[in-house]
């Protein structure tokens, strides 16, 4: 993961402000990838008076790292797309009804996403299965090579559904969103040990999945 | 995977995150290699499937974001609360309610009008019945109920001729010179009267203004721009506050044509006159039958005010009781499309005792279960029927609270 320029979100704002953007339209050419956790609390406060450009920095700030959590998740562009426009659609409601993010927008954002793709999943339950890959059974190839080759976004959306709740979430976040293992803790509210037992978990049982020759 | 197995694989995990390559991390643990391979190989293929956002998808969210939230900053202060949190009104509105309850107050609240000292609570308890509202249409419906408690707020009002001030939402159905009705109401409208928006009627119209012995006059009305707009061609011919009607066709027509004012002439060169409009005021309608009540100005021969409202009293009206100036009535007439009104039946509002009487002495038995008494001289006409409705009402937001 590239190192994260850190700007507070007062910065960013000023910025703009001196530059002379009117609206948010100009705020998009600048793109922080982290926010520390006072600028997130700053922002937070300006968000809940509904304040246009604060609203237009979160939203810019975080939809790229949702996204990715999402489309990890879903596996397809377009319903990454509406899940994702969903997630700030209920941030705003929480911040209309005051239950708003107390603290750490970031993990609320991804906790919010994890719900979001959850209801998505269980609306979608009755799809068709897809039949099991008789390839997965009975070739007697390497098991990593096979790993390799099942390794499709059909695949792994069939895998990932065999898993925990919690290790997809853990799984999404380190490599659908790319985030650090300390900051996957931080979200999940656990020890950087424990996180990285639940990633190992998640490892082998979707390599398990993938593969039926893989040891458990 | 025994522990430590999975040691070896947190740590190779560990190695896999600081860029090293799955070969050299798997020499390390040659015994285990074969076991630690595939799930190597997986953690190793898991980020090729990630999906990067496009730049359009980012813009489409973040333009319903912003419009979402602009939405939700036009809607958001209440006027009634602007002071107060929402977590506040909703708490002192419980605290009231449950304090309260007790004495009957909220039930006597609900039929206090504006100026009385309940009336505030009344509109807190609604409030709060519309937020702790379970769905949509529940609260559209809670939304519509009390929109009609506001019209029927004013008409008591003016029934007993008391001063208040009223806000109330209706329909607009008639539009004269010095009066329209909305709602069945005629709300007197004088230059001090701002007015926003395009009159029309059958539009929808939000009027704020006080109440006296003298009828409603309006401080403002403000027209919403309909959605359903021009199926009635008639009606604003008449509508004299301003001839919009006949500005209409010369301000979208007339720059195309005669050039003068405005030097970007290619944009509506091809959109010529509307054809269309010029048929549909002389196409003579069918009158519509509206009502209404109000007090009585003048009487001429021919022709009688309302409020404000000219009506026509030919022979064919229907005159009932005995009418004379300064007596509220309710009057039934026709509107043609010239705006005309006439009459068909014109009836005196009293205070109870004649004709309605009967009806009345049901609901005075229903107010008793109230245990509020007092006033059933005062309202005996009008509140019965609301009263059954509050009551049930009220019970639900105690409900709701707890």
């Amino acid at each position: 993961m590239p190192v994260a320029e850190r700007v507070s979100a007062n910065d960013i704002i000023d910025q703009n402000r001196s530059r002379g953007a009117i609206g948010y339209a100009e705020v998009t050419s600048f793109q922080p990838r982290t926010l520390t956790v006072q600028d997130e609390l700053t922002l937070l406060a300006r968000a809940r008076q509904l304040d246009q450009e604060a609203l237009a920095r979160i939203h810019d700030t975080y939809y790229t790292s949702i996204f990715r959590y999402v489309a990890f998740r879903v596996g397809d562009h377009a319903t990454a797309e509406d899940l994702t426009s969903e997630v700030f659609t209920r941030l705003l409601t929480a911040l209309r009804d005051k239950h708003a993010p107390q603290n750490t927008l970031r993990g609320w954002l991804y906790g919010v996403a994890a719900r979001v793709v959850s209801d998505h999943h269980r609306q979608a339950y009755r799809a068709p299965q897809v039949e099991l890959d008789e390839e997965l059974v009975s070739a007697d190839h390497d098991p990593a090579d096979i790993v390799d080759r099942k390794l499709t976004q059909e695949s792994m959306k069939r895998a990932m559904q065999e898993l925990t709740e919690e290790q997809r979430h853990v799984l999404s976040l380190r490599f659908g969103s790319d985030m650090p293992i300390q900051d996957v803790a931080r979200a999940l509210g656990k020890s950087e040990g424990a996180v990285k037992q639940l990633q190992a978990r998640a490892v082998a049982a979707l390599a398990r999945q993938l593969s039926p020759k893989v040891v458990d | 995977m025994d522990a430590q197995l999975e040691m070896k694989l947190i740590e190779c995990l560990d190695a896999l995150a600081q860029g090293e390559a799955v070969e050299r991390i798997l020499a390390r643990y040659p015994e285990d290699a074969a076991q630690l391979r595939p799930l190597l190989a997986t953690a190793n293929g898991l980020p090729a499937l990630r999906l990067e956002p496009s730049e359009a998808a980012k813009l489409r969210s973040r333009q319903k974001f912003m419009a979402q939230a602009d939405l939700l900053r036009r809607t958001a202060p209440r006027k009634t609360m602007g002071l107060l949190p929402r977590f506040a009104v909703g708490f002192v509105a419980a605290a009231l309610v449950a304090v309260v309850l007790s004495t009957g107050a909220v039930a006597a609240s609900g039929t206090a009008l504006p100026g009385d000292p309940l009336y505030g609570l009344k509109r807190t308890v609604e409030d709060v019945r519309l937020q702790s509202a379970g769905s949509p249409t529940q609260r559209q419906e809670l939304q519509h109920e009390f929109e009609q408690r506001r019209v029927n707020e004013t008409n008591d009002l003016l029934d007993a001729g008391r001063a208040g001030e009223v806000e109330f939402t209706g329909t607009i159905e008639v539009i004269q010179p010095n009066a329209w009705i909305v709602s069945s109401l005629v709300v007197q409208v004088d230059a001090n009267t701002s007015i926003v928006g395009t009159p029309q009627i059958n539009r929808v119209a939000e009027v704020r203004g006080v109440t006296g012995p003298k009828g409603l006059r309006a401080s403002s009305i403000t027209i919403e721009s309909s959605s359903e707009s021009e199926t009635t061609p008639t009606p604003e011919a008449t509508g004299i506050p301003q001839a919009t009607e006949t500005l209409e066709p010369t301000e979208t027509v007339a720059p195309a044509t005669t050039t003068t004012p405005q030097p970007t002439k290619t944009r509506q060169p091809t959109s010529v006159p509307r054809p269309t409009a010029t048929p549909q005021p002389t196409a003579a309608p069918q009158p519509v039958e509206v009502e209404f009540t109000g007090s009585v100005t003048t009487m001429d021969p021919g022709t009688w005010n309302i409020d404000g409202t000219t009506i026509t009293v030919d022979t064919n009206t229907e005159l009932r009781g005995v009418i004379n100036v300064g007596q509220r009535v309710k009057v039934k007439a026709l509107r043609f499309s010239d705006g005309r009104l006439v009459a068909t039946r014109i009836e005196p509002i009293s205070d109870g005792g004649d004709n309605n009487a009967n009806s009345n002495d049901n609901q005075n038995s229903n107010e008793n279960h109230n245990g509020d008494n007092g006033n059933t001289n005062d309202n005996g006409n009008d509140n019965g029927n609301s009263n059954s409705n509050e009551n049930g009402n009220d019970d639900h937001g105690g409900k709701g609270k707890d």
